[in-house]
């Protein structure tokens, strides 16, 4: 009895973990060489569904979008955070305020947020565009033009996340001893100096879990797009996840998009891989 | 250079918050009110409410993401601190591959579970049942995690003056210890009510009975299809109503809600 | 109450090696007795052995006369006041002390009846309402008791339960557990580092060094027989003196000759004369303890032996005891001076030491025996 006592307790672990973890990602290893529609009987096809992302043109497109709306996000993603998390970690009066105003959107589901900015999108009652033609501009057109919408899915989930990274920031910036900048100070070194040589190497773990975490983040995409555009417009927003999505449930190719799902982890992992390398070195 | 620090960071601020205000305004306005910048609503109606009620179960699907939530939130507390506890109190054969196994699992893209996942609520005959909602996300890897993180924290004579006092493990973890770890348990439960609070995708997988969505889906679904008919104001106020809970949650629990999501974000 | 035997019992963590060997005690009913050793000693590991909260390796527990190896620790009859109390920390003392009586399914009058009881010995009613992050160190130390004592146990166990109190305190509720002990008329098995408790709680006391038992005895017996040189070096206050040296013969004179040949004492008078004999020319260790290296002879009818007048390093004058030290041979020795007369004393004075030559303890030096 005393013996099994500890399996008793991770008993719920490994059920969980034989049912959803590892029975699906064998699963899906299976899938991806059969063609199934859930209805009738699986049928072997060998490497066909490898063969054919290979030469899917709307996955890549996908693909390529997703990391179009990454290459905005992220970078942009980092300055805004550094310079809020900045700015705050030298206020002390009404920091808690700034802090909790500034993670709003997070804790909101991105449903409620893509709704909000639908609007504010809009390229008739919207009011960027109101705005615009009140300093007598033109019209842009946010989620309508295909060369603009996938950058403007990406301010927007930067503004909904941004807040999480300015307070990884601040737990980073606040361990940089004060004597440091005094001693940068008394040497003459300038604003940039001290950020560059001082404040970014020792927040260069948090910058980099901030990649790593928005890079997932971003690899996720889906209901953003789901709703502002359907992917739309000619395919421009459309995500990975969006695509794969379609594949199992509009055409129910199951055994295809599992194999576009093991393809995109495959993309993820190497995307990561070149970030920890890349990061480690330049900081 | 404090002045202009305090004015960017409230021009920062007003940023995050305005949106929110506005969008509570203009779901109280005619559709007039949504072109306009507003503080106060143009036109004050609860028309947009009133619309949104009548064409989607929005009352049902709040008692069902409720329900989904509450209920899940207990079950990943419950099963967190018993592999938590093991992990961190015990030894036993394979207690460290367990331990690569949930590390492992939390690097996994979700991207590869996704199908196999929904066929499997297929074979079960889950699909457009609160199961398929419940079960998955019973146990999470980062609340096991942190359990066993703050259990190992604690000092083992506890455990063994409770063993003394006759307590077995059940006891020791849930009337013993579990006291002493409280904000770890408020962590593991905002971390996990939101999470599920705000899935949207899920859902849209595994349920297609209307009876049986939880709020961020039916709005998704309200917002997508042509029900609001191209109404702006009638999909905010849908919005709105999906936003309300959470914020007055994180109204009350601000500062535990910043820590516990700061705390997730720094374990990777 | 009850008797607890341990025989021949070894602890082994998984694939390692014994850090208990082969230990057998038997501890009587109504006995005080504590476990003392330098920390590593494997004490602890015997008293949680005891407690059921680790496995026994080999051999046989019995308490009462039952085996109970395989007895989880609730129904053993047991209970443990710990180092730092472990005290539940958000329960009040009330809550704490009835906990193991509430899982004992025991009914709510006689719960209170008992907390009440137990609370009026330790003097600790005023505080049943309080957490114990709101109660000083000895506070949490009498409510550890408490808890103990509510269960009315067979045996108790305690870890090192004054290690975290200041001395004062200490001293206090050393004289304390004393009363309780006669108060309860129960067995208990007592765990520490400190020689000085070991000395004055306990019934009898079991040295351990390295998982094993170095010496089972009463404290006088360990203080005047120490069996072997740790249990010399070990018991006592200041340690006793040990100086390394050979046992020689010359024309019928059996003398200690310490290792530098600057100490020649002569063993022919000693009461060791006899057993001395077969270890001529063997190397020994002499012990001696500092009340019996005195600046005046205290017996005149026992042989001494005074050495040379010798430098101090240092005199420490209590008032009731005068302690001087001094080097021999690089060895650092002290020895109990007279207290009036220490204090006319220069700090470096040479003074001639007598040597109570029947209480020298002699000891193999290699096989660290006593002789």
């Amino acid at each position: 009895m005393k013996r099994l006592t500890p399996y008793l307790l991770v008993s719920p672990y490994l059920l969980h973990f034989l049912v959803f973890v590892a029975f699906p990602v064998g699963f899906s290893v299976v899938l991806t060489f059969h063609d199934w529609n859930i209805i009738s009987p699986m049928k072997w096809v060998g490497l066909a569904n490898y063969g054919r992302v290979f030469r899917d043109r709307e996955f890549w497109q996908a693909v390529w979008n997703t990391l179009r709306f990454l290459v905005v996000h992220i970078p942009l993603q980092i300055a805004i955070a550094l310079f809020l998390a900045e700015l705050l970690n030298r206020t002390i009066r009404g920091a808690a305020f700034f802090r909790a105003a500034f993670f709003l959107p997070v804790i909101v589901s991105g449903v409620v947020v893509t709704i909000l900015w639908q609007q504010l999108y809009s390229f008739n009652s919207g009011l960027l565009n109101r705005g615009l033609v009140g300093l007598g501009l033109g019209r842009v057109g946010w989620l309508d033009d295909p060369d603009v919408a996938m950058y403007s899915i990406a301010v927007m989930a930067t503004w909904k996340n941004v807040g999480l990274y300015v307070i990884l920031f601040l737990v980073g910036l606040q361990s940089v001893p004060e004597q440091y900048y005094e001693a940068a100070d008394l040497e003459g070194a300038t604003t940039w100096q001290k950020f560059r040589y001082i404040t970014l190497p020792i927040i260069n773990p948090t910058l980099f879990t901030v990649v790593v975490l928005s890079t997932i983040g971003g690899f996720s995409l889906f209901i953003e797009p789901y709703i502002m555009t359907e992917g739309g417009p000619l395919n421009s927003t459309l995500s990975a996840v969006m695509y794969i999505y379609k594949q199992a449930f509009q055409y129910y190719h199951m055994g295809y998009s599992a194999t576009l799902g093991f393809c995109f982890a495959l993309i993820i992992l190497l995307v990561v891989i070149v970030q920890r390398r890349y990061v480690e070195k330049e900081v | 250079m404090k002045p202009l620090r305090y004015i960017l960071l409230t021009v920062a601020a007003l940023t995050f918050i305005y949106p929110f205000v506005w969008m509570v305004s203009a779901s109280l306005s005619s559709e007039a009110g949504l072109g306009s910048l507003t503080l106060l609503p143009i036109g004050a109606s609860i028309q947009n409410y009133m619309t949104v009620f009548e064409r989607i179960p929005l009352g049902r699907a709040f008692l069902n993401s409720l329900f989904v939530a509450v209920f899940t939130t207990g079950l990943v507390l419950l099963s967190g601190a018993m592999v938590g506890y093991a992990l961190a109190r015990m030894t036993f054969r394979g207690r460290d591959a367990i331990f690569y196994l949930i590390i492992f699992t939390m690097t996994l893209p979700f991207q590869i579970t996704l199908i196999p996942n929904y066929i499997t609520m297929v074979k079960l005959g889950w699909v457009d049942s609160y199961l398929a909602l419940i079960v998955p996300f019973a146990l999470n890897s980062l609340s096991v995690l942190l359990f066993r993180q703050a259990f190992a924290g604690l000092p083992q004579a506890l455990i063994d003056a409770a063993r003394i006092d006759g307590a077995n493990e059940l006891r020791i973890i849930f009337q013993i210890l579990i006291p002493n770890i409280l904000p770890t348990v408020l962590t593991i439960t905002i971390l996990t009510f939101m999470g599920l609070w705000n899935e949207a995708l899920w859902p849209l997988i595994v349920i297609r009975d209307e009876a049986t969505m939880t709020m961020p889906q039916l709005v998704t679904l309200f917002s997508v299809g042509g029900r609001a008919d191209g109404q702006l104001g009638v999909k905010i106020a849908a919005a709105v109503l999906l936003a309300l809970p959470i914020i007055i949650l994180y109204l009350f629990f601000q500062k535990h809600f910043i820590r516990s999501m700061a705390s997730s974000g720094m374990k990777d | 109450m009850a008797n607890v035997q341990l025989n021949h019992i070894a602890k082994a963590y998984a694939g390692g090696p014994r850090v208990i060997r082969d230990v057998t005690i038997d501890v009587k009913d109504r006995e005080f007795l504590v476990l003392v050793g330098p920390s590593g000693c494997g004490k602890s590991t015997l008293l949680r052995m005891i407690a059921g909260l680790e496995d026994i390796t080999d051999g046989d527990l019995l308490i009462d006369g039952r085996r109970v190896n395989d007895v989880p620790p609730k129904d053993r009859d047991i209970a443990m006041v710990f180092q730092n109390y472990a005290l539940y920390p958000h329960m009040t003392v009330f809550e704490n002390m009835a906990f193991g009586l509430t899982l004992r399914k025991m009914s709510k009058v006689e719960i209170k009846q008992r907390v009440e009881q137990a609370a009026r010995i330790l003097e600790i009613e005023p505080l049943l309402h309080r957490k114990p992050k709101d109660m000083s160190g000895g506070q949490r130390q009498r409510v550890a008791i408490g808890r103990a004592i509510v269960r009315e146990p067979k045996v108790f166990l305690f870890d090192e339960p004054l290690s975290n109190l200041d001395a004062k305190l200490r001293g206090q509720t050393r004289i304390e557990l004393q009363k309780l002990h006669r108060q309860l008329n129960a067995t208990m098995i007592y765990v520490t580092h400190d020689q000085v408790e070991a000395m004055t709680l306990g019934d009898r006391i079991v040295v351990l060094r390295g998982g094993d038992v170095m010496q089972f005895d009463t404290p006088i017996n360990l203080y005047n027989h120490p069996v072997n040189l740790f249990v010399a070096g070990f018991i006592g206050t200041p340690p006793m003196n040990l100086l390394p040296g050979i046992i020689q013969q010359r024309n019928n004179r059996l003398t200690f000759d310490s290792q530098g040949n600057t100490l020649q004492i002569d063993l022919s008078k000693s009461v060791h004369h006899e057993r001395l004999q077969r270890h001529v020319g063997k190397p020994v260790i002499l012990g001696i303890r500092a009340e019996h290296l005195t600046d005046a002879p205290t017996s005149g009818d026992r042989p001494f032996f005074s050495s040379e007048q010798l430098p101090f390093e240092a005199i420490e004058n209590m008032g009731n005891e005068a302690l001087g030290y001094l080097t021999i041979e690089g060895i650092r020795i002290v020895a109990r001076l007279t207290p009036d007369r220490a204090a006319t004393l220069s700090p470096t004075a040479h003074i001639t030491l007598f040597w109570d030559l029947d209480k020298v303890h002699f000891f193999d030096a290699e096989t660290e025996l006593a002789i």
